[in-house]
């Protein structure tokens, strides 16, 4: 759990401070890093993906504590066909698909993977 | 083994679904990636919306140190040792508020949007080109001085506008490019040549002839000239007459003739020409006009000079306008708005002067009918009993990946674009094509200390032509229409589209500015324009024009001037939107009959009496809750659709197809309802019947009456001006929610603060400067100085604007006169280059 909790954390911050520093992508690349790097106990597969969710969550309070955020969303239910919430949450969703993509494939290219592979199941 | 690589195949295969969605978009949604970073994708906009704050900005373009200070107006004032710092450091910060508006309206003149937007600008990118801007800028390029101090400042602003791009983090990307999935492009010099291009394009197009050949096409010549006169019937000229004197003149109007044949198989090709084009000005009284007036000293409260100007012109968001204040020790001290896109104040003062511009609407391009070699194909055409060769340019239109969307070639005579028109085709001379077009007299006018440096200044001003208003701290006021003008062979008219087949029929020469419509220092002690003749043929026959807007604006603001002899500069702000209309004043009396027999009035039909009645009650203001203008504007619009019945018919040009597609300056309206059995007032959509002006009148009361009720109801509160007549600001992009629509607002047709038809035109910019030992000013315009829709900056100015009051423009000479809490406080310095 502690394990988990270690990765979930690293990956939240490299996701967050990778995407701050050069965008978007940064979080795929950190995914299939974590991926491959995370033990098996670390269970990757939810560690990234919470991870990724983390970071970009905490990057999403960080934006919206700026003072017109409230204008910002009330144009975007306008502009958007999406009302500003659903894009947050697809904001979110976005880095947890990109979590997961980026963890499978980091898991896959682990030379000492089992041949079972992680599981999402694993308990 | 099997598990492993499955997992690896729903990895690739999830990461590349998200990858395609994040890179490529998804649905009516832009790439998700850019757009969801929830540090600097649309997230982003908000924080990018905030002010600079206290910060060093580093970039080797600076000569010297640079100060700035970004008042709470969000308006920069740029403190310079160098003149071309100040320019660097002014593009720097145009760039951030405006960016995606410096590349959307160069890209609109150059006609390469579809390489932002794609496909759906083909067209417009079409007409674009077909005026030959690109050739044209090309040219200018060729023959620069690059060492001439206009082009100087141009490059020093481009690279101020690239330093911010340069290094502008991703989430500072405008949220137009995020919506457009795109990012900004570089700024090239060049993109200051296509925003003077633009600008002539809105104001230096004014061709008489083409409106004047539909009419014939219709009515025959002889009516068509009376109709579109080279000589207003109202005279309250630029250059005012001696003894400040208005001049009317109404001339019989001839019937309606025969169609004329040629002008008939000339109007079927009209319509390849650009669209508004070849519907220019139309209907539009005072679609695009300007005031500005300025008052001597002996007649102002305070004994000094004072000068007011707002340009008015199709509003949009952001503006067209950017407010600046640059200072360089010695050098410049100016203030007043910019063009995005240009290191200039257009319009705008000094510690001496203060000077503002109106469009003189003067006929500066000519249409000649050209013999080609080939009707379908060109590649010659003939001039002087010679074939010469046309020149060819092959336009290309991109989509944003590159690829060519389509090509189109576009020829050139020796006078510029050849268009193809069913009956042949058409050359265009204009002014713009000879012109310079470099922006020197916009940096010269700058630093002027007087009215007659300024007059010098200015004199080599070529387009688009200006009423060009000026007063100094020394009481003087002067008004010149400055620009090409060009002289004519023949009758020296350019209301007639010519035979291209002989050199004889070219323009000879520019008029010289010794000739311009000017005055100085009048003995009323006032001077102003609104858009109108600026000359009195009675005083000077020399042809400047033709179908020039009626003078209500003129007339109005001038009344005002002379009803006081102690004016202020609060009272110039309220005449800014002055709610009176000259228009109605001339009008009224014919619609509520007086001078008509007793019995007539008594024995019209009741809703006619009625219609009376409350126009009766009317006090002739297009104020927010006044109920009287909604009746007078439709009744006008009934009574000049059943005079002017012969006008209309089919045409693929007019948006209405029972409306006249041209139609005579309502000053020709007025003339006529002075001679009653004239046979225009014959509504020939009823062939039994001969209506005479009053029955004409009576139907239009009624009708207009009917159509009020029909739409809004009986009298009363859903009759307030402010409910059935809007201003509306649109986007660049015409996004709804990034658009100020809806705004109830005073003034109508023909007041000095004009709104008319859809809304979209009107006041872009409204100053009051008042000159002495001190300089103080006031200006607004219908929106805010930043681009970003989330700023506080977008439309702070807006409601403002609105209720007719002006911010006080706060020029500190230092940058130590401002208080210690400013939003921001920015230092450019260079480093070794």
């Amino acid at each position: 759990m502690m394990l988990l909790f270690f990765w979930l954390l690293v990956t939240a911050n490299a996701a967050g401070f990778g995407t701050l520093a050069v965008g978007w992508w940064a979080l795929v690349i950190v995914a299939i890093v974590a991926g491959f790097a995370a033990p098996e106990r670390a269970r990757p597969l939810m560690a990234v993906p919470l991870g990724a969710l983390l970071g970009w969550g905490v990057l999403l309070v960080r934006s919206a504590r700026v003072d017109n955020f409230s204008t910002l969303t009330g144009l975007l239910d306008q502009l958007l066909p999406v009302p500003s919430p659903v894009l947050a949450v697809t904001t979110l969703l976005l880095a947890v698909v990109l979590g997961i993509g980026g963890a499978l494939v980091g898991a896959a290219l682990r030379r000492d993977a089992p041949s079972t592979g992680p599981s999402i199941s694993a308990s | 083994m099997n598990r492993r690589i499955l997992s690896a195949v729903g990895g690739v295969l999830l990461l590349g679904l998200a990858g395609i969605a994040a890179v490529r978009g998804a649905g009516p949604l832009p790439p998700l990636g850019p757009l969801l970073d929830p540090a600097h994708g649309v997230w982003a906009t908000a924080r990018a919306a905030l002010p600079l704050g206290n910060r060093t900005i580093k970039a080797r373009i600076f000569e010297g140190e640079v100060q700035a200070v970004v008042d709470p107006r969000g308006v920069p004032h740029i403190y310079a040792e160098h003149e071309l710092d100040a320019y660097r450091a002014l593009g720097y910060l145009v760039a951030r508020d405006r960016l995606f508006q410096l590349e959307l309206q160069t890209r609109a003149a150059a006609g390469t949007l579809t390489e932002l937007v794609g496909d759906r600008a083909l067209s417009a990118d079409r007409e674009s080109r077909r005026f030959g801007f690109g050739r044209l800028v090309e040219r200018r390029l060729a023959a620069v001085d690059s060492q001439s101090g206009a082009f100087r400042a141009m490059t020093a602003y481009a690279e101020g506008v690239n330093a911010w791009i340069g290094s502008m983090r991703p989430g500072d990307i405008p949220l137009e490019y995020r919506l457009l999935g795109k990012t900004p492009a570089r700024w090239d010099t060049r993109n200051t040549y296509f925003l003077l291009a633009r600008m002539a394009l809105m104001l230096a197009y004014n061709d008489p002839s083409i409106v004047k050949t539909r009419a014939a096409a219709r009515i025959g010549w002889p009516a068509a000239e009376a109709l579109f006169p080279v000589e207003a019937p109202i005279q309250e000229p630029i250059q005012p007459n001696p003894g400040d004197t208005t001049r009317a003149r109404f001339d019989p109007i001839p019937p309606p003739g025969l169609p004329d044949s040629a002008a008939r198989t000339l109007l079927a090709g009209f319509d390849a020409l650009p669209r508004w084009l070849a519907g220019v000005r139309g209907n539009a009284e005072d679609a695009i006009g300007s005031n500005n007036w300025a008052v001597a000293p002996f007649r102002s409260a305070s004994g000094r000079a004072l000068l007011a100007g707002d340009p008015h012109l199709e509003l949009s968001l952001p503006s067209i306008w950017y407010q600046a204040h640059l200072v360089v020790p010695g050098q410049l001290d100016v203030a007043g708005v910019t063009m995005p896109g240009a290191p200039w104040v257009i319009i705008g003062f000094n510690r001496d002067i203060a000077w503002s511009f109106t469009n003189t609407g003067a006929d500066v391009n000519d249409f000649y009918r050209e013999t080609v070699d080939d009707a379908g194909s060109p590649t010659t055409y003939q001039l002087d009993g010679t074939w010469h060769p046309l020149e060819l340019r092959v336009e290309t239109y991109r989509s944003p990946a590159g690829a060519v969307l389509a090509t189109d070639t576009v020829r050139f005579t020796h006078r510029g674009p050849l268009w193809r028109v069913d009956g042949g085709w058409l050359s265009m001379a204009w002014t713009v094509y000879r012109s310079e077009m470099n922006g020197a007299e916009f940096q010269a006018i700058e630093r002027v200390r007087s009215v007659p440096e300024f007059l010098a200044a200015t004199s080599g001003f070529s387009v688009p032509a200006q009423n060009m208003l000026v007063a100094d701290r020394h009481g003087s006021i002067a008004i010149r229409s400055t620009g090409t003008y060009p002289i004519r062979p023949y009758s020296g008219r350019g209301d007639v589209i010519r035979d291209g087949s002989q050199s004889a029929a070219d323009w000879t020469a520019n008029l010289p500015p010794a000739e311009y419509p000017f005055a100085q220092d009048p003995p009323q002690g006032f001077l102003s324009s609104a858009n109108q003749q600026p000359v009195d043929p009675a005083a000077n026959a020399r042809y400047f024009g033709a179908h020039w807007y009626s003078p209500w604006r003129a007339m109005r603001i001038n009344d005002l001037l002379r009803g006081d002899p102690a004016v202020t500069a609060d009272a110039m702000r309220q005449w800014q939107v002055d709610p009176g209309s000259a228009r109605a004043d001339a009008f009224m009396p014919f619609l509520l009959g007086i001078g008509m027999p007793a019995t007539r009035l008594a024995a019209a039909p009741s809703k006619t009496q009625d219609a009376r009645a409350l126009l009766a009650e009317w006090d002739r203001r297009y104020t927010l809750t006044n109920t009287g203008a909604v009746l007078f504007e439709a009744v006008m619009a009934e009574l000049a659709r059943r005079t002017w019945d012969e006008l209309a018919g089919p045409d693929s040009v007019a948006r209405v197809p029972d409306e006249a597609p041209v139609r005579p300056a309502d000053a020709l309206l007025l003339g006529l309802l002075r001679q009653p059995q004239n046979s225009w007032w014959d509504d020939r959509r009823t062939a039994a019947a001969v209506e005479t002006r009053d029955e004409i009148l009576e139907a239009s009361l009624a009708a207009g009456l009917d159509s009020v009720v029909a739409r809004y109801g009986a009298p009363g509160d859903a009759w307030q001006w402010n409910k059935v007549h809007h201003a509306n600001i649109n986007h660049l992009l015409r996004i709804p929610a990034l658009s100020a629509l809806g705004l109830g607002v005073a003034g109508g047709p023909s007041t000095l603060s004009p709104t008319s038809g859809r809304g979209t035109s009107g006041a872009s910019w409204r100053m009051v400067v008042e000159l002495g030992s001190e300089v103080r000013a006031w200006g607004i315009y219908p929106g805010g100085q930043s681009g970003n829709p989330v700023s506080r900056h977008y439309r702070d100015q807006l409601p403002a604007w609105l209720g007719g009051q002006l911010d006080s423009l706060v020029v500190p000479a230092t940058i130590d006169q401002f208080p210690a809490e400013v939003p921001s406080r920015l230092v450019f310095t260079g480093g070794s280059r």
